[in-house]
């Protein structure tokens, strides 16, 4: 007789979750430990089929459309018991609020027992040089996205004040790992096509979490009635700092890209486009390639590739909000996440970065060809 | 033959009266900018969705009938491009053939062996040209290769190592996702292209240890271990979400060959294998790569037509072959072992989850 399938000890157990963003990195995430950790039925909402391959690795339920689409977002939300809202839409970026609150009413209207909103630390920008930032902390929002998140947050705020929506809301902070675009392929991006600036000589506090930890906050705040209400910001379980954060990446990837600077160098230093090209990038003119190839000679290829990489172009923080981000000497407090979420983060850096290394050589982004 | 997409079109396709039926991504992408490149256009555009069928049908030019089924249009065209879903495969082209229609059917022929098997029947059947789109037999540096080895200049083959991956892929529908419509992920997709090239260059497959990353649904990533019966050994690795080396490693005893997968690309140790001639080509002198789909497909659908109009066999035809890759697919799936990513542990372990498993 074939043995009874183990269903997970999780209240989440056999229920429905809808996770907009599922074809994403954090939402993609989620969906895969849902599954697979919790014994629940996932659907996922899908624009782009082909981004959606790798959550559909698992026996999910794919629902077509957009996250911006309010009919395609009924249609989803029907029969779930729990909605994650990761989905952002980068493209028209206001346009993720009224899609937002559509979400919320569909929630409502199909009586789903919980909504978790995927905020972002951001709303904090620009964060504070040094202290402790917690919930309660000022929410500058000062960027697009940054007020988008916000505005989104507000909504949920709103419909739960009014209308009784058991929204939870959850600001991951620096989140890294294996897929994830801002925190772990856009820096390897820059630290192999460029130097690296860091403000605060790369001592600013990175608030680095690993998307493990991210998702494990996500699901208990669907799970937990008393983070009904509640905001929670959820990052790692050390103090790690930028230098040690890019640090991990020089190191997975044999590169040497990072240069501290002192942060009034940096602003002083940026310029609107972010992107300052340093005179030594001349050296990759045609012109000048010929001479390179006799210098790789004479100097050999080891201290050649030292030259080279002090050649890059220099690639500084783009805009004041993230100069802050990476000075900041602020510490984040998670102490409500672990007393409401039970939020207990496994990832330290070392551990986080251990595995994301495997994941980026198993990626080949060590090769010429990725 | 030696077909260049430059030569003056052939009058005589001009009478064949082509259908293209599934107007996905390869449609758009291959089939529809090859019968432009060799001034065709199709009669008769046929998809379940009939905005698609009327999008391509403009995008095709000429008159094309914009049509939701093929069935009731049969009298409107005389061969088929059939590029559907993988579980349609068999029921649309024997179909097909039965009412004396030519077919070009999009490669996997079919998800199973058995399916594959009704297909030659019908083809054996038909008056119907069938081929198979299994495109890089197209390539020229793929074609050189097979003749070198064949003719023994690469001496006895010893091992060979094959990764094919990308970063992202478009899908237009999402049968590619859901293994009762695809019958598979990368392996179904990637990997058929990738073990016919095997069969085709190196021979019959004696034993294979094979791993993906499915959960359930498709997998994305799959590697597999294979010894050939000529006792050649070699490692295949396929991917649709990473950027992989995209070339053949094939070692013999007298050298090493790399070809580009999608392209002429050629490299040699020691070089002057390139200089070797082989199927009336030198290497070395093998026009360079083009990403381009068009051509290459242009050249798989004048090779169809040739046959069509002068009563020849295909380059690829529906054969027997297809049934032998159709069950090497299958009993991969059927042997399927865990493909360990180390991002994967954590979430597994420490839990009694019950992981469903492969197609």
């Amino acid at each position: 007789m074939p043995s009874e399938p183990t269903i997970p000890n999780s209240p989440l157990a056999g229920r429905r979750v809808l996770v907009t963003g599922g074809t994403g990195f954090i939402g993609g995430r989620v969906a895969e430990k849902l599954v697979l950790e919790h014994g629940a039925r996932v659907r996922v909402l899908a624009r782009d089929y082909g981004r959606a391959v790798r959550v559909a690795r698992l026996p999910i339920e794919l629902v077509s459309g957009s996250a911006l689409d309010e009919v395609a977002l009924d249609r989803a939300v029907d029969g779930c018991d729990a909605v994650v809202h990761a989905a952002h839409d980068f493209g028209d970026e206001w346009a993720n609020v009224p899609a937002a609150r559509a979400l919320a009413e569909a929630v409502m209207r199909h009586g789903a027992e919980r909504l978790v909103y995927v905020s972002s630390v951001s709303v904090h920008e620009p964060v504070p040089a040094e202290g402790v930032l917690d919930e309660e902390s000022p929410t500058p929002a000062g960027f697009r996205y940054a007020a988008v998140k916000l505005a989104i947050e507000q909504e949920m705020e709103r419909a739960r004040r009014e209308q009784g929506l058991p929204s939870v809301v959850v600001r991951p902070t620096i989140v890294y790992g294996p897929y994830s675009p801002p925190w772990t392929l856009q820096p390897i991006g820059a630290l192999r096509s460029s130097r690296v600036v860091l403000p605060a000589m790369g001592q600013g506090h990175s608030w680095a979490v690993y998307v493990d930890d991210v998702a494990d906050a996500i699901i208990a705040a669907l799970a937990r009635p008393e983070a009904v209400g509640e905001r929670f910001l959820v990052s790692g379980p050390d103090q790690v700092t930028w230098s040690d954060f890019f640090g991990s990446y020089e190191r997975a990837l044999g590169l040497h890209s990072l240069l501290p600077m002192e942060t009034e160098d940096v602003l002083r230093a940026q310029s609107p486009a972010g992107v300052v090209v340093s005179p030594s990038a001349l050296l990759r003119t045609p012109l000048a390639r010929g001479g390179i190839q006799v210098a790789k000679r004479v100097v050999g290829y080891q201290r050649w590739r030292g030259m080279r990489d002090r050649m890059q172009p220099l690639q500084f923080p783009a805009t004041r909000e993230q100069t802050a981000l990476y000075a900041t000497k602020a510490t984040v407090d998670i102490s409500k996440a672990r007393r409401l979420l039970g939020y207990a983060p496994q990832f330290d850096l070392q551990r986080g970065m251990a595995i994301t290394s495997d994941y980026l050589h198993w990626s080949q982004f060590d090769q010429p060809w990725a | 033959m030696t077909w260049s997409f430059r030569r003056p079109r052939d009058a005589r396709w001009r009478d064949v009266r082509i259908a293209v039926i599934g107007c996905g991504t390869i449609a758009e992408a291959g089939h529809v900018p090859a019968l432009k490149a060799l001034r065709l256009a199709p009669a008769v555009l046929a998809d379940r969705d009939g905005a698609r069928a009327r999008a391509l049908a403009a995008e095709a030019g000429g008159r094309a009938l914009a049509v939701e089924d093929y069935r009731d249009h049969l009298d409107a065209f005389d061969a088929a491009i059939v590029a559907l879903p993988h579980h349609l495969h068999a029921p649309v082209t024997t179909d097909l053939l039965r009412h004396g229609k030519h077919v070009l059917l999009e490669k996997p022929m079919a998800v199973t062996p058995e399916e594959c098997e009704q297909i030659v029947e019908a083809a054996r059947a038909s008056q119907g040209v069938l081929a198979i789109g299994m495109i890089r037999h197209f390539w020229q540096n793929a074609q050189w290769v097979r003749d070198l080895i064949r003719q023994g200049s690469l001496g006895e083959v010893q091992s060979f190592d094959i990764r094919d991956g990308a970063r992202a892929i478009s899908i237009a529908s999402e049968f590619a996702l859901r293994p009762e419509m695809s019958g598979g992920g990368v392996l179904m997709n990637l990997g058929v292209h990738v073990l016919d090239e095997i069969l085709w260059w190196l021979g019959p497959v004696e034993s294979f240890e094979y791993r993906d990353d499915s959960y359930g649904g498709n997998e994305v990533n799959a590697e597999l271990d294979l010894r050939l019966v000529s006792g050649a050994r070699g490692t295949v690795e396929l991917s649709f979400n990473r950027q992989l080396r995209g070339t053949a490693i094939i070692t013999g005893t007298q050298g090493e060959l790399e070809v580009e997968l999608y392209g002429h690309g050629l490299k040699a140790t020691p070089d002057s294998l390139l200089d070797i001639q082989a199927g009336g080509r030198v290497g070395r002198e093998i026009p360079p790569s083009s990403t381009e789909l068009a051509p290459i497909f242009a050249r798989e659908l004048a090779d169809w037509l040739d046959a069509i109009v002068t009563g020849g066999m295909p380059r690829v035809p529906g054969d027997e072959h297809h049934v032998t890759l159709a069950r090497l697919v299958q009993d991969c799936y059927a042997n399927r072992r865990e493909l360990e990513l180390p991002w994967m542990r954590p979430a597994l372990a420490g839990t009694q989850a019950e992981v469903p498993h492969a197609v």
